[in-house]
């Protein structure tokens, strides 16, 4: 087999091929005249026999590190730099699961420690779409209801609400893909869908109670069979 | 963005801005540009959270954004690139150079600004003010007015900049002078470098008279007290909407300069490296920082700016140079014969043998000296026959034979064949041994990555096995910073102290001996990464 369209550096591989052919008659035998390469047979590296090990002995230690003033300064601005950053508020934790009863170290250390203010960053070097959204207090009492009204049977509600945020040209950022382009004029609508999510998790628990208030307009949207296809409106 | 590149930018992320911030940002690095909705769908992240995560990104200018590419409806996209995130290994170099530079204060305004990301003027002045006086003599305080002659000196070498102006973000500030070359094209794919800002070195008029503040240590009621009279005292100093970033090139620019001038060092003597220091001085402002060479310079010239120090006389200069023009190394070369000989500094031919010394270097450290002998030989002969490299560098046949094995294996020398017919029968072939050195300084550049990541590891590895006794030495150092702060008997401070044991006390003792080898082995693996990063950096600048 020729070496024509094997990459330069495989000849090693090249070889082991050679020799598994010839393995029948016992003896490595070559295609080519092995004397050209300027290696005896005899003096033929061993074949691999597997991956070569992880942690492989190294006959050469690696050189020691430089020690000195400057290095030994700038490892203590490194630790110094890491510990700093991990304080800063620009260290977001994920939301931390507060420990029933505050360790006593924790009194502690906030005694010593310094105050860590809310980071606020110039909002005129952001895209505005990195503002959190601030909560406007709700106005409409009606829209409360509705959410609540309906059974407990979650697309139900989906349904209701995605129709109702039809209505201010919105986009369901985990369900329409397809209003991609309105993201930026979208804020507002996602802002209220929060709060109607948030809303819905807090009057769950008042479902039983407030069905009792049932308003008479919205009695025929109630019933089960107008839910699949006719939306409220 | 290979994939050791963005497993150690990983790596610092966490280590620095937090698990939420290291998440956003690999996405990131691995998904190229994308805009926040497809972030929040594929990272799974509350959308708060990477607002927050993208905020400091931004912030700290790791990421960048731009208006989509679909038009100006679009949502912006943000973007990242592993170079902004891999400089964070340098920062302890970036502080320390400025101190040795511009002493202790401009070592804390380049702390606070590397900490902060870009701040203004004036609330980098008051934060180094406090700092320094915190650390100064009962009674005495740091006036503001030394601190912004530092700010200037920084901004007048170019080490400090303004951060450019960004298109689509916000409201539009028409407080700092608008940038009319960059029109805000919506297909604008190419962010606006802080260069191309026309007043990126002016220090603007900004009146901050006062003197540093002693932070008092604060008593529970009076804590919020003083919280509420130092929001209440928010000045505006003129200067809002202009912040200031730090402008790594030109610290790259002198890392350059200060390994040309060691090397020079170390291969002749001081005086020549005093030569080549004047030289790379005198050149530091007219020369751009992607070129090859300085701007030529008069032996007359160099002989006026030397420092007073080395006083040699004129024919001894004259020699020196010649003497350095003649070296192999090829740092100095003469470029015409006005002015008593035009002289400049290779800086690419300088790189690239400062590389080449790493790659010889690591050869010889890993496989001995006379693979060494071989790796050089290679490089200066180029392609070579096996019966060649035997024969110039004089080792038996057995043991060259053996090392180019070694060497071939290890990717770090390559094999060319040259046919003499068509069929490349390996009888009628010739093979060649050669080394390439750009690949394999790259290769090289790819394992210091992969080094840095593992010492990372390692030492995460090890300060999460003794945790408990880490957390347990400092709930005590904290109580006995607390009893000592309200004067307590030392009978009360021993008793706390031997709350630790020797056994513990022994195991943290090792414990910090290896983080503090690790922590200094990343310091030192990341002075490699900067000469073959610049290498690298070099050739692609001038094959483009």
């Amino acid at each position: 087999m020729n070496a024509s369209s094997l990459p330069t550096n495989t000849v090693i591989v090249q070889r082991r091929t050679v020799t598994m052919a010839g393995k029948g008659r016992g003896v490595a035998a070559f295609t080519f005249n092995i004397e050209a390469l300027g290696i005896g047979r005899g003096s033929m590296p061993e074949a691999r026999v597997g991956p070569s090990p992880l942690f492989p002995n190294t006959d050469f230690k690696p050189v020691p590190l430089k020690a000195g003033e400057d290095e030994d300064y700038m490892l203590a601005l490194k630790q110094e730099m890491r510990g700093t950053m991990q304080r800063l508020p620009h260290n977001i934790k994920p939301g931390s699961n507060k420990a029933e009863v505050e360790k006593y170290t924790e009194i502690y250390l906030r005694k010593t420690g310094t105050e860590d203010e809310e980071w606020t960053p110039d909002w005129n070097l952001l895209p505005k779409e990195l503002m959190p959204q601030k909560k406007k207090p709700r106005a409409k009492p009606g829209k409360k209801k509705k959410p609540v009204k309906i059974s407990v049977k979650e697309n139900e509600e989906m349904l209701n609400k995605l129709d109702e945020l039809a209505k201010k040209d919105d986009g369901n950022p985990a369900k329409s893909d397809d209003e991609a382009e309105n993201k930026k004029e979208n804020e507002e609508g996602e802002e209220i869908e929060e709060e109607e999510y948030e809303e819905e998790d807090i009057e769950e628990d008042n479902d039983y109670i407030e069905s009792y208030f049932d308003n008479g307009e919205d009695f025929a949207a109630d019933s089960d069979d107008n839910m699949d296809g006719e939306a409220t409106y | 963005m290979t994939a050791q590149e963005v497993r150690l930018c990983g790596l610092l992320l966490r280590e620095h801005f937090g698990d939420v911030v290291e998440r956003v940002g690999t996405h990131l690095l691995k998904g190229g540009a994308q805009n926040l909705r497809t972030i929040i769908h594929e990272t799974g992240i509350s959308l708060d959270l990477i607002k927050k995560s993208l905020c400091v990104l931004v912030q700290h200018r790791i990421c960048t954004f731009s208006a989509g590419r679909k038009g100006p409806g679009s949502p912006t996209e943000y973007r990242t690139s592993c170079d902004h995130i891999l400089r964070i290994l340098r920062y302890p170099r970036y502080i320390y150079s400025a101190k040795t530079l511009y002493g202790d204060t401009g070592e804390l305004i380049i702390e606070e600004l590397l900490q902060r990301g870009e701040m203004t003027m004036s609330s980098i002045v008051k934060t180094v003010a406090d700092r320094l006086t915190q650390n100064m003599e009962e009674g005495r305080s740091m006036d503001y007015s030394e601190v912004s002659s530092a700010f200037s000196k920084l901004v007048e070498t170019h080490f400090l900049q303004r951060c450019p102006p960004v298109a689509g973000a916000g409201t539009k500030e028409s407080a700092t002078p608008a940038n009319t070359d960059k029109p805000a094209a919506p297909a604008n794919t190419a962010p606006p470098t802080a260069e191309s800002f026309p007043d990126c070195y002016k220090v603007p008029h900004v009146t901050l008279i006062g003197r540093g503040k002693r932070q008092l240590s604060p008593e529970d009621g009076e804590d919020q007290r003083n919280a509420k009279k130092a929001k209440m005292d928010i000045e505006t100093h003129g200067d809002e909407g202009i912040h200031w970033q730090v402008n790594f090139e030109r610290f790259h620019l002198h890392f350059r300069d200060q390994a040309i001038i060691s090397a020079v060092a170390n291969k002749l003597d001081q005086t020549s490296s005093e030569i080549v220091r004047t030289m790379l001085r005198m050149s530091e402002v007219t020369t751009p920082p992607t070129a090859t060479y300085t701007k030529p310079l008069s032996a007359n010239e160099i002989f006026r700016s030397l420092p007073t120090s080395y006083s040699i006389p004129r024919p001894i200069l004259d020699q020196y140079l010649t003497l350095l023009v003649d070296d192999p190394m090829e740092f100095v070369g003469k470029a015409g014969e006005s002015g008593g000989g035009m002289y400049v500094v290779n800086l690419h031919r300088a790189l690239a043998n400062l590389a080449r010394a790493t790659l010889e270097s690591v050869v010889q450290e890993r496989f001995g000296s006379r693979s060494a002998r071989i790796f050089r030989l290679l490089l200066r002969k180029r392609h070579l026959e096996q019966k060649q490299v035997e024969d110039f560098a004089m080792i038996p046949a057995k043991e060259a034979k053996d090392m180019l094995y070694t060497l071939l294996s290890q990717n770090l020398v390559q094999l060319q064949e040259i046919p003499k017919t068509p069929d490349y029968a390996p009888s009628r072939t010739f093979y060649l041994y050669t080394v390439n050195q750009l690949p394999t300084a790259r290769m090289l550049l790819q394992n210091c990555y992969k080094t840095v990541a593992n010492l990372i590891d390692r030492r995460l590895f090890e300060t999460k096995d003794s945790k408990r006794l880490l957390e347990k030495s400092q709930r005590i150092e904290a109580i006995l910073a607390s009893l000592q702060a309200s004067g307590a008997e030392p009978e009360q401070l021993t008793e706390v102290e031997e709350m630790i044991t020797a056994p513990e006390k022994q195991q943290l003792e090792t414990l910090r001996l290896h983080i503090n080898k690790l922590d200094s082995a990343e310091n030192q693996v990341d002075e490699t990464i900067f000469i073959l990063e610049s290498y690298v950096n070099s050739t692609a600048t001038a094959a483009s």
